[in-house]
């Protein structure tokens, strides 16, 4: 157990989101990139636009469209968004998040955002960012969502550990597992936000390594949990 | 010229080439079911479209430019290479003759025998079947057969069924008829008689029944039921009961509280009356000394009670009338009372005035019970007229209910009767305006109250029980009067609270003066009454009009009044449960009766003289004696309370008070514990009565009796336990918590039903001009690549009109060389044959010396 996060923290006043990249790169860091998130603009009959959801546009999904509606799951993205943005982690400063989407389109999230608790807010915040490229605070100009150029790997600090969350990876007590993360470089997860499959180490050469956190098939935004707790016990963050 | 540019034709090789059918290569946005235009389109066709519809329009104006005229050939198919000579010649005569048919057929007439219109069925007109409609009104319609009915209706008639027509040949019509009404006849007669083998079938059988029936195992009958079924049970028998038993009749509806009040008052009205028949029979007959008086007032009392019968009876629902028959027999009541009063109970009325100057200058103490008891004593045994009467007027003032009660009551019983027949005649249930009565008598009813209360601890038992019983009679009496008018009953307790205090205060400042006064605690009748308050009002209330002031009072005086003697102690012990019993209920906490509990319990322990500092109350108590009684007292139970005076008393009363004053301190200490057990600050609260009790020392000789010592056990149990809780339930002082530094959340800024579009969800005038603005743009910009485009057409229309030109040229050209080279050869031939036809020139085999040009 390291020394009380929070007791240090008070001392350095309120904690901050690291702009440069030779802040990105310092210290103890959490970085998540969400991958395969299904967000995407779909056009109404109505002529209004909406997150493509299989529980809304089930008709217009139909077979000559190319989609599978089992695939269509945004709520997934935002039952993990909000799983990630409001754990003591990343209350502390210490977690910065990307979405990677099955269009390849690639956000950045500052980690200050407040994300809508219902769905449908969440639909719109997402369709508005799909098409503007970027969403800004309400009260000041501070970017909070922003579409930011591929691939995922650009962003990421140099010399950090990268893991991949999968039940098929090997199989870690999250308090065990945390005390193993090393103490210096920042420490990025790649996490699926897909509704059926695994994210394997063949399509993501950069994963170091598979891990599961439980012997169960957990959904994302329970695996992050599980996982963050783990971390926070370890650092002190509570 | 060569055109430089391939123009594409309209191959559809070509134009279904998907390497030229492509749209638009990167989307800016990808969204899921938008149609963009051009998505899909195929620049390939689209060209050559462009080029055709050029052709057909820019080329035919380009090529008619600066022409005149134009000739239109206007034969046909003379523009229609595909059709055939002959095929043309054919659609000329075609179009020909139709043109003349049309002309003729304008005057044809329509052929008038030819087109006659019949409707026909089955090929045979309609009109032929007349011939059967008078055969089919008899009366055998509904026995048709369906044969028939089909034949008519539906058979058409005529084709190869001939049979009804001509059956063999030669049937006419009424025979066929005939036919047919003998047939329905038979039909007839053969059910008739299948009806008939029915029923002399179903008799045949009903004969045979008895024997079968016998042969049948069947439940007994009724009147052999009880033997077959053996002996009846419980079951049985309740059953039967209840079989017989009366049903629930219908009951009258429930009588309002104003009715019931009407109700009881017409039977005391009946009631009365009837007695002073009796009565006035009985004087009537034989006995004549009841004195002029006694029946001029019956008959006083007849006739008014008469009034009201009759007004009862009769049913005057004016409320007027009954208003002013009512204040007619109040004053006549009045009356009668007086002459009552000043005839009889001349010495009672004495008593009275005596009594009541006492009390207005308050002492209420020496209230005589004696004076009851003379009273009670003075109804005069009457002979036949012992029965109490049954209307009474409503006394006034005080005075006026003694004498009253003088002058019929002879026990507490009839005291009790007295005061209920006058409330059932005059509750305001019956009249409104009998308020101001009532409030009058619910006065009367507190003094009364209170006198009896007082009635001190030397009557005998008998009288003792009287008093009970009146007390609790009285206790009833104004509970519901109160119920009846609360706010006169609120005012009339507050007056009372007030008159109280007042009394409370001016002995105290006589005290403080340095006399001997006495009477700063309230008296026993006053105490009872004040027991009486908490019971009929609301206690509990945080804020009370009536019970606030009466708690106060009480909590002053525990807090200052010096007790003295143990009257003042046992008052205010009881005041202590009183004010308990209006705190407990709602937790709420009293520190007087804190202090006066700990002050009266420190008199009980073994050296008394160092807690009595206690309560400033308690600072010349003489009550040194108490423990050394309590000591030594020989019942084993503990005594009841007494609120008697003990000064004066023997060593064994002495005894059993303190032990009775001990166990009520300590059952009023144990209820003040479990009542505050969740407060907070019990330790605190209860530490120095805790103290007290620890010096108490049950124990030590003197030895309390058993039973207290039980009590004693119990009550430190009970508070140590208490303690204990509370201090466990305490959490120790904490730092303040920082909190840890936060990073601050940011709303998003988004709109929720977001729109795709340039102007975003704005519909203001300046977005519609922008609109329409980049619309001109738009158009403008087509406009001048569709010209671009058309020159460039144009071009090369031109082009290639001047590359067929040139090219005529030069075929032209070339023709005429050719033939002229031909000549020559021609020429060259001839000369090389060498005839003498021509000369010169042209080529030989033997080749001339080439001279050089210079040369």
């Amino acid at each position: 157990m390291s020394e009380g996060g929070a007791a240090a923290a008070a001392e350095e006043g309120p904690p901050s989101v690291p702009a440069t990249l030779d802040e990105r790169s310092q210290g103890r860091r959490v970085i998540v990139i969400l991958k395969r998130a299904s967000l995407e603009t779909v056009k109404t009959k109505k002529g209004d636009f909406q997150l493509l959801n299989c529980d809304d546009h089930r008709r217009l999904v139909t077979k000559k469209s190319g989609k599978d509606p089992k695939d269509l799951r945004p709520d997934i993205v935002h039952q993990e968004l909000l799983a990630l943005l409001d754990s003591p982690l990343n209350k502390a400063g210490k977690l910065q998040v990307y979405i990677l989407t099955t269009l390849n389109v690639l956000i950045e999230v500052n980690p200050q955002i407040r994300i809508p608790r219902t769905f449908k807010r969440f639909s719109g915040l997402m369709v508005q960012l799909l098409h503007k490229l970027k969403i800004r605070a309400a009260g000041n100009s501070t970017m909070l969502l922003k579409v930011v150029k591929n691939p995922p790997t650009r962003h990421l600090p140099p010399g950090s550990k990268t893991f991949g969350l999968s039940v098929e990876g090997t199989l870690y007590n999250p308090n065990h597992f945390a005390a193993t993360l090393p103490d210096d470089a920042p420490i990025v997860f790649y996490i699926g936000a897909m509704a059926s499959g695994h994210l394997t180490k063949d399509e993501n050469p950069e994963i170091e390594e598979m891990i599961a956190i439980s012997e169960y098939p957990l959904s994302g935004a329970a695996a992050i949990s599980r996982l963050f707790g783990g971390i926070e016990n370890h650092w002190g963050i509570f | 010229m060569k055109s430089a540019r391939k123009r594409p034709t309209g191959g559809d090789a070509v134009l279904d080439n998907p390497f030229e059918s492509r749209g638009i290569l990167n989307k800016k946005h990808e969204v899921f079911n938008r149609r963009v235009k051009g998505e899909k389109r195929n620049v390939a066709r689209a060209r050559g479209q462009a080029t055709q519809r050029r052709e057909k329009t820019l080329l035919v104006d380009f090529e008619r430019n600066r022409k005149a005229n134009s000739f239109r050939d206007k034969r046909f198919g003379e523009d229609d290479d595909t059709l055939l000579l002959e095929e043309k010649m054919w659609a000329r005569m075609q179009k020909d003759r139709n043109q003349r048919s049309r002309r003729v057929g304008m005057f044809n007439l329509g052929d008038d025998n030819g087109t006659s219109e019949v409707l026909t069925h089955r090929g045979q007109a309609l009109g032929d079947n007349d011939e059967y409609g008078g055969g089919r009104q008899d009366d055998e319609d509904d026995d048709l057969d369906a044969e028939v009915v089909d034949q008519l209706h539906f058979g058409g008639d005529g084709g190869g069924d001939s049979r009804l027509t001509h059956p063999q040949g030669e049937k006419t019509r009424q025979e066929i008829l005939n036919d047919i009404i003998a047939r329905s006849k038979e039909r007839k007669l053969e059910k008739a008689r299948g009806k008939e083998e029915q029923e002399s079938e179903r008799e045949r059988l009903d004969e045979g029944m008895g024997e079968l029936l016998s042969m049948l195992d069947q439940r007994p009958a009724k009147g052999e039921g009880n033997a077959a079924r053996g002996q009846s049970d419980d079951y049985d028998l309740t059953m039967r009961e209840l079989v017989y038993e009366a049903r629930a009749q219908a009951t009258d509806r429930l009588q309002t509280p104003e009715e019931a009040a009407r109700a009881e008052k017409a039977r005391l009205d009946k009631l009365e009356k009837a007695r002073i028949e009796r009565m006035s029979s009985q004087t009537v007959d034989g006995d004549t000394e009841g004195g002029a008086s006694v029946e001029s007032e019956r008959r006083k009392r007849k006739g008014r009670n008469d009034d009201e019968l009759s007004d009862e009876d009769v049913g005057v629902s004016a409320s007027e009338a009954l208003g002013g028959q009512d204040d007619h027999s109040d004053g006549s009541g009045d009356s009668s009372m007086s002459e009552s009063d000043s005839d009889d109970n001349a010495v009672a009325a004495e008593l009275d005035d005596g009594e009541w100057q006492s009390e207005s200058e308050g002492d209420a103490e020496d209230d005589p019970p004696a004076q009851v008891e003379r009273c009670e004593g003075k109804a005069s045994p009457a002979p036949a007229a012992r029965e109490l009467p049954y209307v009474f007027a409503c006394p006034s003032s005080y005075e006026g209910l003694l004498a009253l009660l003088a002058e019929h009551a002879t026990s507490a019983d009839d005291i009790n009767t007295i005061l209920d027949r006058i409330h059932k005649n005059h509750s305001i249930k019956l009249d409104s305006r009998n308020k101001e009565r009532m409030h009058n008598f619910y006065d009367v009813l507190l003094k009364r109250f209170r006198r009896v209360g007082s009635q001190s601890g030397k009557l005998s038992s008998a009288a003792r029980q009287d008093r009970a019983k009146q007390l609790d009679f009285l206790s009833g009496l104004i509970y519901d009067i109160t119920a009846e008018m609360p706010e006169v009953a609120a005012s009339l307790w507050h007056r009372v609270c007030g008159s109280l205090h007042q009394r409370m205060v001016k002995a105290m400042e006589d005290l403080s003066l340095g006399a001997d006064a006495s009477g700063y605690w309230p008296s026993t009748g006053s105490l009872l009454l004040l027991k009486l308050l908490v019971h009929i009002f609301p206690s509990t209330d945080f804020r009370h009009p009536v019970v606030t002031p009466a708690v106060l009072h009480l909590s002053q005086c525990l807090s200052q009044c010096p007790v003295k003697t143990s009257t003042d102690l046992s008052a205010g012990v009881f005041s202590c449960s009183l004010v308990l019993h209006c705190c407990l209920g709602a937790t709420r906490l009293s520190p007087e009766v804190m202090v006066f509990l700990t002050s009266a319990l420190s008199h009980f322990t073994l050296s008394p003289s160092t807690q009595a500092a206690l309560s400033p109350a308690f600072k010349h108590s003489p009550f040194g004696w108490l423990r050394a009684a309590a000591g030594s007292c020989a019942s084993k139970d503990i005594p009841a309370f007494s609120m008697g005076v003990v000064e004066g008393l023997t060593l064994p009363d002495r005894q059993t008070y303190a032990a009775a004053m001990l166990g009520a301190l300590y059952q009023l200490v144990i209820q003040v514990a479990h009542a505050l057990s969740e407060n907070v600050a019990f330790p605190e609260l209860f530490a120095p009565l805790q103290s007290v009790l620890s010096k108490i020392q049950p124990e030590a000789s003197p030895a309390l009796p058993l039973s207290l010592q039980k009590l004693h056990v119990h009550l430190s149990q009970q508070l140590s336990t208490a303690i204990q809780k509370c201090a466990s339930t305490r959490s120790p002082l904490q730092w303040r918590a920082v909190e840890p530094p936060v990073l601050e959340a940011l709303a998003p800024k988004f709109q929720e039903s977001y729109k795709m579009k340039k102007d975003g969800h704005k519909d203001t005038e300046q977005t519609k001009f922008k609109q329409l603005q980049r619309q001109v743009k738009r158009e403008r910009k087509g406009a001048m690549r569709e010209l671009k485009r058309d020159a460039v057409f144009l071009e090369h229309a031109k082009a290639d009109k001047t590359a067929e030109k040139e090219r005529t040229r030069k075929r032209r050209l070339r023709d005429n060389l050719t033939w002229l080279e031909e000549q020559q050869a021609t020429i060259n031939q001839q000369v090389k044959l060498g005839g003498k036809l021509i000369k010169g020139g042209g080529s030989s085999s033997t080749k001339r010396a080439r001279v050089g040009r210079g040369f």
